[in-house]
Formats: structure tokens, C-alpha cells, sequence
């Protein structure tokens, strides 16, 4: 079953603990992510889609509006929002294999059961004959495939990522998005994906929000009507690169004029 | 306040940042050459060279006329040692002090593990120790023997009650910063895996700061060792603190000398121990 995220009003203030001046992150936003879609998320640097992000895996507090998963108000983080983080955020200490377990630790599995799913994951993401490896001992596509294998072998209805390639060379990346695509289209999984890259928003998105300069708002949604496989290189992926592209630029050069202001 | 998280190692580790995928069996295993013999050969000689140095300039030194009463040469040092080894003197006395020392570390180790961590999670309680922690922490190991000796008389639970309070600060202030210091992602990937706040500590906070703690116990190990000496000079009747205090009235430098170097040796196989078991028991 996959779920459906409501944002009303949703606004996100805080205080800069080094300044002591509060901002405003978030301001007022409508937004609907519908069940099973993959959207992804952009914006320019500072935007607050991150904190969306962490709002929605319960990481962050609502200030005001509501922000709700299937209608129920989201009041914490919890095991049916899986996270994918840049930093990867791997247990050191772990294995792969012990790492991809840690969810179903928690939810008190048999040994068995864990091992069975734990190492289907890891084949799932290709992570076949590195089940003892240390996280250090990996690369960092490698890395953020167990990062991936970590958050679905808890098998939740929505996956959060947090600009999981932006740290990977061209080629890794690719190859990442490619299986990243196969694995959503199989599973029946919202994905909320966060992403500065304009290319990768088209070629992975069913839908790709575009969010304002902070305060975030939403500026427009684009709904991406081409069939996966994408081709890149082809006439229509360009074109619809364009709009995007163009309503990004302006907003990251609206971020750039009140930087200037404040500076 | 800590001492880096980096190991504080007197030579790199072997082979250290000149090989590529260091630690893999395969890079291990290739470079097992001759070449490579010759390379560790050398390592070695460089290694060695300074020790062998001094120890000559010792034998040259206690040969000169006028010094030999108060340097006697490497020689009669051994000579000596290995009578001593003979009789079980020196047995005796090694094993009082390790005993004491690991007593000390154990009971600090628990209680300044348990603090720091307990610190580490609770507001109130870091703020209940914080204070009579940094005032007492100055306090060098050496100025508790009087009141040690006050409370516990001269023997055991003197110098043990000495070592405590001389290594214990330095893990509790380890154990504290390295909870204080976990990734924020980590936590943050444990909660989305739907981790509770007890889980949270077991199963991340915990495991994350082993590094730090682990720093903090071999700081405090070798803390202890020195400290049982010191304690020992004092307080008891027997252990190598007191074997060489005893010597240096007797007059006996070959004793004196003899009982520095062992003392140095087992710091020394300590230390080693001790990174020997923590890479057993860490992948970090």
C-alpha cells in the first residue's frame, strides 16, 4: 500500500542559533504528494526543502499549518517513511549485512527472518559478495547502495531522499538512478526525492516540484509525461528541461540577490 | 578534552597510508615480497638504532672513572634483574602492581563510563556533576595519598583508592565528549528506522562514542600505571614503586635502574595489549 502526504499551510520557522534571528523556511504551503508517485523536489540552496523533507519524516516540528501521511497528522519519525540521506549515515560499527538489519532489529524479528530479508536486499541493490564489508571499506556508491538496501528492507510505503547521488561521480549516479527506477517501478512506493540537479529531477520524476527562493514556497509543479526508460540525450528530454531549468534559475537568482542584500 | 580521536601512536601503523586499500587481504598478501622484507629490515634498523645508541653510550659512560658507583653498566643492570628474576622478587613485585593498577582501572572505568554517559543523556545530572568534576580533576594523583593513607591505612585499598582518582576524570571526560559528539545523521537514519529514544542510546549513541571511550581507558591505563608507582612509593610495602624507593636508600642503582626499565616494558606491553584487544572488538 502506498501513502499519500498533505501539506496545508504548512509553514516552518526557527531560530538561527548563531545570529539569534528567527527564519522563516517555510512559508504557507499547499502541496499534495499522491500515492505511488515519485516527485521530486527542487530548489535553490537554502529553499527549506530539506526541512520539508525532514518534516515529513517526522525529523522536524510543524510550526503551523498541518502536515499529515494518509490524513493522520505526522507527529514523529517512524518506520513507514524510510530515509536516504547524502551523507549516507551508515553505522560504522556495522557491516553492510548488519547495517541493512538495523530496521528489522528494531521491529524485534527472528534471526532468520532478518538475515533472509537483510540479504535480499542487499542482492536487490547489488551489494551481492560485500555483505561483511565496513562501511569504510566501501566507495561511496557502494556506500549509498547499502544506505538504499538500509531504508527498503524495512519495506516502507514511502521512501524520503535527501539528495542521495549529489556526492557521487557522474557515472556512479547513473547507474544509482537506473536501479533506484527499477525499484520504485516493482514496489508501488511514494518516493519524495530532493535533488539539485535539474537533469536528474527529469529523468527520475513523475512529477518535479520547483520550489521559491526562501521563504519556500511552491512556485510551479511540472508534470513529467515521458515514459522509463528516459533517454537524455533525446529532442523531448530537452524540452522538458527547459521550463524547469528556467524556473529554477530565476529563483537562484533571486537567492542570490537577497544574499547580497543581507551581506 | 580529548586527546584527538587519532590513536597516539609512537610509529605509523604498518604500512599505513603508503598502501592502497590498506587492510585488504589481497593488498596484504602482494606485498609480501622480497622487496618487501628488505623494506621491513630496514624499518626495523631505523627503529632500533636510537635504543642501541644509548644503551652503548650507558656502557661507555658507566666505564668512565667516578661514575660507576652511582651508573652501573647495562651488565650489572641485567645481571641484577635476572637475579631478581630468579629469586621471585621481581615477580612479586610486578604482580602487586598490576594488580592494583587494573583494580584502579577497573573501578574507574566503570564508574567514569557510567558517568560520562550518564552526563552525556541527562541534563540534570550533567549538571549535578559537572562542577565537583572540574574541581577535583586538578587535583594530581599525588595529593590524595595523604588522605588516601588517612582513610585506608598503607597497603591495597590506598594506592587502588589513588589510582581511581588519578585516571578516572580522563575517561569520564572522554565518555562524555564522545557521547555528546554522535553524528546527528546517524541518530537521525536510527529514528527513521523507527528507533526509540532507549534504542537510540544502545544502539547508536553507545556504539558511536566506543571510539572515544576506548581513548579515554588507554589514557587512563597508562595514567593508572603511573600512578600505582607513585602511590606505591608511599603507601605499601612492596610493588616496583616501592622496590625502587627502597633501592635508592639502600643504595642500590643497578635496582633502581633495573626496576625503571621493567617499569617502562610493562607500560609498554600494556599499551600494546590494549590496542591489540580494542582492534579486535572495533571496526572503527
Amino acid at each position: 500500500m502506498s501513502h499519500m502526504i498533505e501539506a496545508r499551510q504548512l509553514t516552518k520557522r526557527y531560530v538561527n542559533e548563531r545570529t539569534g534571528r528567527e527564519v522563516l523556511a517555510l512559508d504557507h504551503v499547499d502541496f499534495t504528494i499522491a500515492a505511488g508517485e515519485f516527485l521530486c523536489l527542487v530548489g535553490p540552496s537554502g529553499c527549506g526543502k530539506s526541512t520539508f523533507l525532514q518534516m515529513v519524516a517526522g525529523l522536524e516540528q510543524v510550526t503551523e499549518g498541518t502536515l499529515t501521511i494518509n490524513g493522520k497528522p505526522i507527529a514523529g519519525p517512524g518506520a513507514d517513511r524510510g530515509m536516504v540521506f547524502q551523507s549516507y549515515a551508515l553505522f560504522p560499527w556495522r557491516n553492510v549485512i548488519e547495517n541493512i538489519r538495523f530496521g528489522l532489529e528494531i521491529k524485534g524479528l527472528s534471526k532468520a527472518e532478518m538475515n533472509e530479508i537483510a540479504h535480499a536486499a542487499a542482492h536487490q541493490v547489488g551489494l551481492h559478495g560485500f555483505e561483511h564489508a565496513y562501511p569504510k571499506e566501501l566507495s561511496g556508491g557502494m556506500k549509498q547502495r547499502v544506505g538504499i538496501a538500509r531504508a527498503l528492507a524495512n519495506d516502507p510505503p514511502v521512501l524520503l531522499m535527501d539528495e542521495p547521488f549529489a556526492a557521487l561521480d557522474a557515472q556512479t549516479r547513473e547507474m544509482l538512478q537506473e536501479e533506484l527506477l527499477s525499484l520504485w517501478q516493482g514496489a508501488n512506493r511514494t518516493v519524495l526525492f530532493v535533488t539539485h540537479s535539474v537533469q536528474e529531477a527529469v529523468y527520475l520524476g513523475s512529477r518535479i516540484a520547483i520550489m521559491t527562493a526562501r521563504p519556500g514556497r511552491i512556485k510551479t509543479v511540472i508534470d513529467v509525461g515521458l515514459q522509463h526508460p528516459r533517454d537524455i540525450t533525446a529532442a523531448a528530454f530537452g524540452e522538458l528541461m527547459k521550463p524547469v531549468y528556467a524556473a529554477l534559475k530565476e529563483e537562484v537568482l533571486k537567492a542570490a540577490v537577497s544574499a547580497r542584500a543581507l551581506a | 578534552m580529548m586527546a584527538g580521536s587519532d590513536d597516539i601512536r609512537l610509529r605509523p601503523r604498518r604500512g599505513g597510508a603508503l598502501r592502497p586499500a590498506a587492510g585488504s587481504p589481497q593488498s596484504r598478501r602482494r606485498r609480501r615480497g622480497a622487496a618487501d622484507l628488505r623494506a621491513r629490515m630496514q624499518a626495523l634498523a631505523i627503529r632500533l638504532a636510537l635504543p642501541l645508541l644509548l644503551i652503548a653510550l650507558w656502557a661507555v659512560a658507566a666505564r668512565s672513572p667516578g661514575v660507576a658507583p652511582v651508573l652501573p653498566g647495562p651488565a650489572a643492570v641485567l645481571a641484577t634483574l635476572w637475579q631478581m628474576t630468579i629469586s621471585g622478587e621481581l615477580f612479586v613485585h610486578v604482580a602487586a602492581s598490576l594488580q592494583r593498577a587494573f583494580a584502579g582501572f577497573v573501578v574507574a572505568g566503570i564508574i567514569g563510563v557510567a558517568a560520562g554517559l550518564a552526563m552525556s543523556q541527562s541534563r540534570l545530572v550533567n549538571d549535578i556533576l559537572a562542577g565537583p568534576v572540574e574541581l577535583l580533576r586538578p587535583i594530581s594523583s599525588i595529593a590524595w595519598i595523604p588522605l588516601a593513607i588517612l582513610w585506608f591505612g598503607i597497603g591495597f585499598n590506598s594506592v587502588v583508592f589513588v589510582i581511581v582518582a588519578s585516571c578516572i576524570f580522563i575517561i569520564l571526560l572522554n565518555t562524555l565528549a564522545a557521547a555528546q559528539n554522535v553524528d546527528r545523521d546517524l541518530v537521525n537514519a536510527a529514528l527513521t528506522l523507527g528507533a526509540t529514544p532507549r534504542q537510540i542510546f544502545t544502539k547508536v549513541t553507545v556504539p558511536s562514542a566506543m571510539p572515544g571511550i576506548m581513548l579515554g581507558l588507554r589514557i587512563a591505563m597508562t595514567g593508572a600505571w603511573g600512578g600505582v608507582l607513585i602511590a606505591e612509593m608511599i603507601a605499601t610495602r612492596e610493588g616496583l614503586g616501592y622496590m625502587i624507593v627502597r633501592a635508592q636508600a639502600s643504595y642500590r642503582p643497578d635496582i633502581v635502574i633495573g626496576g625503571m626499565i621493567v617499569i617502562g616494558f610493562v607500560g609498554y606491553a600494556l599499551n600494546w595489549l590494549f590496542l591489540a584487544l580494542q582492534r579486535r572488538i572495533t571496526h572503527v
